[in-house]
């Protein structure tokens, strides 16, 4: 077998595993940041503290071990610039309006779910309409650059172990208090639901198994831009090799199964994003239609009010116009970046809670009516 | 409102954008209070969203009223009362 098939059905496995996990406690990242201003108390939230907690611990463990090389700034996480909070921003509104993550969406379409369908086109759009903004976002990046270091500890120039340690002590005691206050699990209504936080521990595993063996966290959405450029390329093949962010191929990475490095961009070939991306891509939409056919839930449901179908396709243009921004999604930096303790993914997350907010309000306003 | 047949209201939230789902359900169960507490009175709610499903019990229970989830074909029933408003009924 050779390595690209290696990398594709290890992906495919990650991908499937993780959308029958996200189906079956509806693990929604979305979900856990938006609840605490919409209802001012979020159930998912410990979880999701508690997935970000174990990631910092397993990729810091393979990192010492030697499971894990990076060296950052590097493509996984670069140099942090305000343009990636308000990309965050943007992404925080987007996933309020599309009720759910670039990855939510994946897992919703998967058990039959029409918005989420919508919200995929809507991310692919935005993309797009990110492919003739990037030569000034870029310009704007660079004049924002915020510092030359690309992680906390290199800011404070502070050992990377140390301060994981520190953050972790904190972080174990924030969780130890929610799971004495019986936060930790969820009242259950439903058959074959599975705990979030065993999710979240499940998730944790597969975001370091991503990192040691395909070479990067996990990730989808450059995959949207590549969808998009592959659609462009059919009908205008001149426009897109016009385009500047459709020519790129700045995306380098490690690949642990290949045993060099590959590059990649956004633009339409396939490469060594694309083989890791697809087959993760379509895991996780049949991860979660096999759970869901396997506990009978299988449905699609046509009678959706318009408002709320409008209000995931802005949601999704929004989460692909701010995925490109930031320059990722949710997943790739609160999964592997926040964990590295990455300047631009705490950064990104900063931005995600004004944009919830925004969310929200835009949510109970124009939307539906709480 | 007595009467022999139960007064049931149904309410479809099945395939509605997260957290619409659980926004509406909370809204009508604001909405038919009054009924819910003195009346013969039930709701029941398609949903087919396993958070929302669990939020809603959740939440109803806090409320101290009385539920019952059926799973049916490709959704869940969310049946919503109050034991004592359907005693005082005399059913």
């Amino acid at each position: 077998m050779d390595n690209a098939t290696l990398i594709i059905l290890i992906s495919l496995g990650l991908g499937l595993f993780g959308g029958v996990v996200m189906h079956r406690s509806d693990f929604c990242l979305a979900g856990a940041i938006r609840d605490i201003f919409l209802f001012r108390q979020s159930p998912l939230l410990p979880s999701l503290v508690l997935l970000i907690l174990l990631n910092m611990v397993f990729i810091e463990i393979a990192r010492l071990s030697g499971y894990v090389a990076y060296q950052l700034p590097s493509s996984l996480y670069g140099l942090p610039a305000l343009t990636t909070l308000i990309g965050g921003m943007f992404f925080g509104i987007g996933m309020v309006l599309a009720g759910g993550c670039v990855v939510g969406a994946l897992y919703k379409f998967g058990a039959g779910s029409l918005s989420a369908f919508v919200t995929i086109v809507g991310m692919i759009l935005g993309s797009f309409v990110y492919v003739g903004l990037h030569p000034y976002w870029k310009y704007l990046s660079e004049k924002t650059r915020l510092s030359e270091a690309a992680t906390l500890p290199q800011l404070l120039d502070m050992n990377q172990t140390l301060m994981l340690l520190i953050v972790v002590f904190v972080l174990f005691f924030v969780v130890l208090r929610w799971h004495r206050q019986g936060m930790l699990v969820r009242p259950s209504f439903v058959r074959g639901y599975l705990q979030p936080w065993v999710a979240g521990v499940l998730l944790a595993i597969i975001t370091v198994v991503s990192f040691a063996v395909v070479g990067m966290p996990l990730g989808i959405t450059t995959s949207y831009s590549k969808a998009g450029a592959f659609v462009a390329q059919f009908f205008s093949p001149a426009w897109v090799s016009s385009q500047e962010f459709l020519q790129i191929r700045g995306f380098n990475y490690y690949s642990p199964l290949a045993d060099s490095f590959l590059s990649a961009g956004p633009g339409p070939y396939l490469d060594g994003l694309s083989t890791v991306q697809f087959p993760l891509i379509g895991g996780i939409i049949l991860g979660a239609f096999i759970s869901s056919v396997q506990l009978k839930k299988f449905s699609v449901h046509w009678q959706v009010p318009v408002i709320q179908l409008v209000s995931a396709l802005i949601g999704g243009i929004l989460l692909g116009l701010a995925s490109r921004m930031s320059p990722a999604c949710n997943v790739w930096h609160l999964l592997g970046g926040i964990p590295l303790l990455s300047l631009q993914s705490l950064l990104f997350f900063g931005g995600l809670f004004p944009g919830a907010w925004i969310g929200t309000r835009l949510l109970t306003r124009l939307v539906v009516r709480a | 409102m007595s009467s022999e047949t139960p007064s049931t209201v149904h309410i479809d939230v099945r395939g509605f954008v997260c957290p619409s789902s659980l926004l509406v359900a909370l809204r009508e169960l604001n909405k038919h209070r009054e009924s819910l507490r003195t009346d013969h009175f039930k709701i029941e709610l398609m949903v087919d969203n396993h958070d929302s499903i669990n939020r809603i019990c959740d939440a109803v229970k806090s409320m101290g009223y009385d539920f019952h989830v059926t799973d049916t074909d490709n959704s869940y029933c969310i049946a919503i009362y109050r034991t004592q408003a359907l005693k005082e009924a005399n059913l």
